[in-house]
């Protein structure tokens, strides 16, 4: 009868594990007793199960679950009731050990998960600063975490989402600094996501999104830990997905997308001036190009008259009106800047010559663009690439094209009509129900300061309005202004 | 309804496209009379595909102007489009027989066409200097045209030339408009004098060293080059050589500040000038003394009242040509209280108005001689 029930748990859970072929039960007769050890050999780590588990199973005087939970040499064990349990810990990469005559199980965890080294961050490149960035992995890069906030009121709660594929989520946060309202928004929206599986930290972020009908991104996406660290400490909420180096940062302003964490590293002087060229060149790249089909459609007044030459030369050559002329070359940018992302690095940089320079250069030759247009649109690519959200970025250079689209049909009155609507649109967006267009509406003067330039850093004081701290004061501002003699 | 009106916007109120290549660029336009009809003659400006582009001058003849900008039309491929017209020319007949303000006004109702259009006199005749082939290094004579008068106004004795301003003084009661007037040398047009008028009518010239005291008296100047002539009696002491013609003395660097007050209104109209002149020296027609801080002032009176003579002279000639450019007539309809001034009134005032000239020059520097 006791025989029977054995075999019958070991099958059982076997089955629950659908028969995977690298399931593997160890029987051994220890002190008279059957104990079972089962497992799936492709997530454990054999030594430790040799060392530690069997090794040490064989010189126990009494084995019993018990006598086991007290001396096993592993750190986490847990005793199983159901043979479902059992199997969800196997899949896990535990080792279950099931003694003869014993209702309960034991589980120890000897799972050996891959991941890859840390490296440097790829997406998000600094040349100040911190370098390394997350992995795959979540004890990993909770393990960073802690290692970059030693605050003790840093939260790291965890959720599980994904009905069929398990995921495990962490809302991180520091409790006496982030909003209440924004972590319970951010739990429940996260709890109430009924959905088979999702794969990656910035599939969650189009999940969490307070609109899915827009071109803007909602949630900033890093995988610096020093970007994280800093947001964290400026009352943000951070998401750590397992499986993901991306951590979902919200929320967030329209603004946080132009901001790096090297306008921290470098001197404010240096900061403030670089961020203005990044604004400066976004605004750029929106514009110039339908400002250029605008101006050669149907305002050739306002050609100064030393360009009217130069542009009216290079246009004469060019069979196509403007519109279909800019269109294409943007296209022609586009499809390069695909083209170099999906091939090798190595392939990659042969393909950038060759587009920019030659196809470039035979474009104008053959009479298919103007001189004038190729640089607008190679700046206007080049300012796009400035911003130091990879997501950004590429909404501006979408946004481009609707903008040319108007001007074309209505001229510098379309680019202003459009402008209008991307405004109207970005006014009524929000961020974790938070206004996206803050600090210009709702107008907050303080955030001025962190949204579009840096001061020394004894004026930031407080810490952003925008993000709603609970405790908003950071240092005291009298002490920061004191002088500080030598001799004192 | 969103639909609805996004639907209004995309099918109705498209304007026209003016594509920049397919315009004939008119970069100037020239007007004259002959007997009923005017002759116009334009600059335009089209782009080649090989090569440099090309300017090609086209005529045409009829009632009015904008019947002749039909006519030019019918004349070439491309869309004629003002919108780029830098200079405006009219011929010395026009403007003299005719006025120009009929003219003017067109272009000032004209929304292709900005009031800061350059207008001129032009001697001979506007068509002659339209077809000038000698333009240096610009692209057409229109870019030329406006290049020229551009740098005049900005550092020469020019004192205003745009449409805007010509409307402005054109209404303004007791004040004259004045336009450069472009003469062919060489069949090269230069600005020579400066063409006065009575309202729209061209009633005369002043050589370019007389409009420079206009434009003094006018607003302030700064910068630019004025050559004096005195006698050498004023100058004596500091004189090495005894005998010979008079003295030139070339000052640059002028800056000036003039104040005019109206002194009184009866019997007649009664003004005072006062200019104060700061300069420095920079060329001599003769071998001086070294100029010190006790001798300087000899020179500054010498040049004041050289001056003060040949404002007195100007002055007189625009009271001649019953112009008045400098607006003393708007000082005066400023300054009496009660009054609506008249052009027909300020033409008779004018003419016995008193003006008393005060000239203060002080010699900054005498160059890096010393």
């Amino acid at each position: 009868m006791m025989w029977f029930t054995k075999k019958n748990r070991v099958d059982d859970v076997a089955k629950r594990l659908a028969h995977s072929p690298d399931f593997m039960c160890r029987r051994m007769r220890c002190r008279g007793k059957i104990v079972d050890v089962l497992f799936l050999s492709n997530l454990i780590n054999h030594d430790h199960l040799q060392q530690n588990v069997l090794a040490f199973i064989h010189e126990q005087e009494d084995v019993s679950i018990d006598q086991l939970a007290r001396c096993l040499p592993i750190g986490a064990i847990r005793i199983c009731e159901t043979e479902e349990e059992m199997a969800s810990v196997i899949r896990d990469g535990w080792a279950v050990i099931s003694i003869e005559k014993e209702k309960r199980a034991l589980a120890v965890n000897i799972a050996e998960k891959v991941e890859r080294s840390l490296e440097k961050a790829e997406t998000e490149s600094l040349v100040l600063g911190p370098k390394m960035s997350f992995t795959e992995s979540i004890d990993t890069n909770i393990r960073i975490l802690r290692q970059n906030i030693t605050d003790e009121h840093l939260v790291t709660e965890k959720i599980t989402i994904g009905e069929r594929n398990k995921l495990e989520v962490r809302v991180v946060y520091i409790q006496d600094v982030a909003d209440e309202t924004n972590v319970q928004t951010v739990k429940q929206r996260l709890s109430e996501l009924h959905i088979d599986e999702v794969i990656d930290s910035s599939v969650l972020a189009q999940l969490l999104d307070d609109h899915a009908y827009t071109i803007f991104p909602q949630y900033l996406l890093t995988e610096l830990p020093d970007r994280l660290a800093y947001s964290l400490m400026k009352g943000r909420i951070g998401i750590f997905v397992d499986r993901s180096p991306t951590v979902i940062i919200c929320p967030t302003t329209f603004f946080s997308f132009f901001e790096t964490t090297e306008d921290i590293y470098l001197r404010w002087t240096m900061s403030t001036i670089l961020r203005a060229v990044r604004m400066l060149g976004i605004f750029a790249s929106i514009f110039l190009s339908p400002l250029y089909v605008a101006v050669i459609t149907y305002h050739y007044e306002v050609i100064p008259s030393a360009l009217l030459l130069t542009i009216g030369e290079s246009r004469s050559r060019v069979p196509f009106p403007p519109v279909i002329e800019a269109l294409f070359l943007e296209f022609m940018i586009e499809l390069l800047r695909e083209a170099g992302a999906r091939l090798p690095t190595k392939v990659g940089q042969t393909m950038g010559i060759v587009g920019g320079i030659v196809l470039g250069q035979a474009a104008v030759d053959a009479g298919f663009t103007s001189n004038v247009l190729i640089i607008i649109v190679a700046l206007s690519a080049l300012g796009s690439f400035t911003a130091p959200s990879y997501e950004m970025g590429a909404t501006i250079r979408i946004l481009r094209f609707p903008i040319i689209l108007l001007a074309a049909l209505w001229g510098l009155v379309g680019i202003f009509i459009g402008v209008s609507l991307l405004l109207i649109h970005l006014l009524k967006l929000t961020s974790l129900g938070r206004p996206y267009l803050s600090p210009i509406y709702p107008f907050r003067l303080a955030d001025m300061k962190y949204a579009f330039m840096r001061l020394p850093i004894k004026f930031y004081s407080e810490r952003p309005k925008t993000n709603r701290p609970k405790n908003s004061r950071r240092f005291s501002w009298r002490e920061a202004m004191k002088r500080k003699d030598l001799d004192e | 309804m969103k639909w609805l009106i996004a639907c209004m916007l995309l099918l109705s109120g498209c304007v026209s496209p003016r594509v920049l290549e397919r315009q004939g660029i008119i970069t100037t336009a020239g007007f004259d009379k002959k007997g009923n009809l005017y002759e116009v003659g334009s600059v335009m400006l089209s782009f080649q595909t090989a090569g440099s582009s090309m300017s090609e001058v086209i005529e045409a003849t009829n009632k009015t102007s904008k019947g002749a900008r039909q006519d030019l039309e019918a004349q070439t491929s491309h869309d004629l489009g003002s919108g780029q017209i830098r200079v405006v020319l009219y011929g010395k007949e026009l403007a003299e027989k005719d006025g120009i303000f009929s003219l003017t006004d067109t272009l000032q109702r004209d929304a292709n066409i900005g009031s800061l259009v350059y207008l001129a006199v032009a001697e001979p005749s506007a068509k002659q200097v339209v077809k000038s082939k000698k333009h240096e290094d610009t692209p057409d004579i229109g870019t030329y045209l406006y290049r020229l008068i551009e740098k005049n106004l900005r550092s020469e004795s020019l004192l205003a030339a745009t449409l805007h301003e010509f409307i402005h003084s054109y209404y303004d009661v007791g004040k004259d408009p004045v336009l450069p007037c472009l003469s062919l040398r060489d069949d090269k047009p230069i600005i020579e004098k400066v063409a006065l008028f009575r309202g729209d009518k061209f009633v005369g010239t002043v050589r370019l060293d007389e409009s420079f005291y206009i434009k003094m008296l006018a607003s302030e100047y700064n910068t630019g080059l004025k050559n004096i002539t005195v006698s050498r009696d004023e100058v004596a002491p500091l004189l090495i050589k005894k005998k010979g013609k008079k003295v030139n003395i070339v000052m640059n660097e002028i800056r000036t500040k003039r104040k005019i007050t109206f002194v009184s209104q009866k019997p007649t109209p009664h003004f005072r000038v006062t200019v104060k002149m700061q300069t420095e020296i920079l060329e001599m027609s003769e071998k001086m003394k070294p100029i010190m801080q006790a001798n300087i002032h000899v020179l500054e009176r010498a040049i004041e009242k050289q001056m003060k003579k040949e404002i007195e002279q100007l002055l007189a000639k625009l009271k001649a040509y019953k112009t008045d450019p400098i607006g003393f007539g708007q000082i005066y309809d400023h300054s009496v209280r009660k009054l609506q001034l008249t052009p027909k009134q300020w033409d008779k005032l004018y003419q016995d108005t008193q003006i008393d000239v005060d000239v203060n020059v002080s010699i900054l520097r005498t160059g890096t001689i010393d």
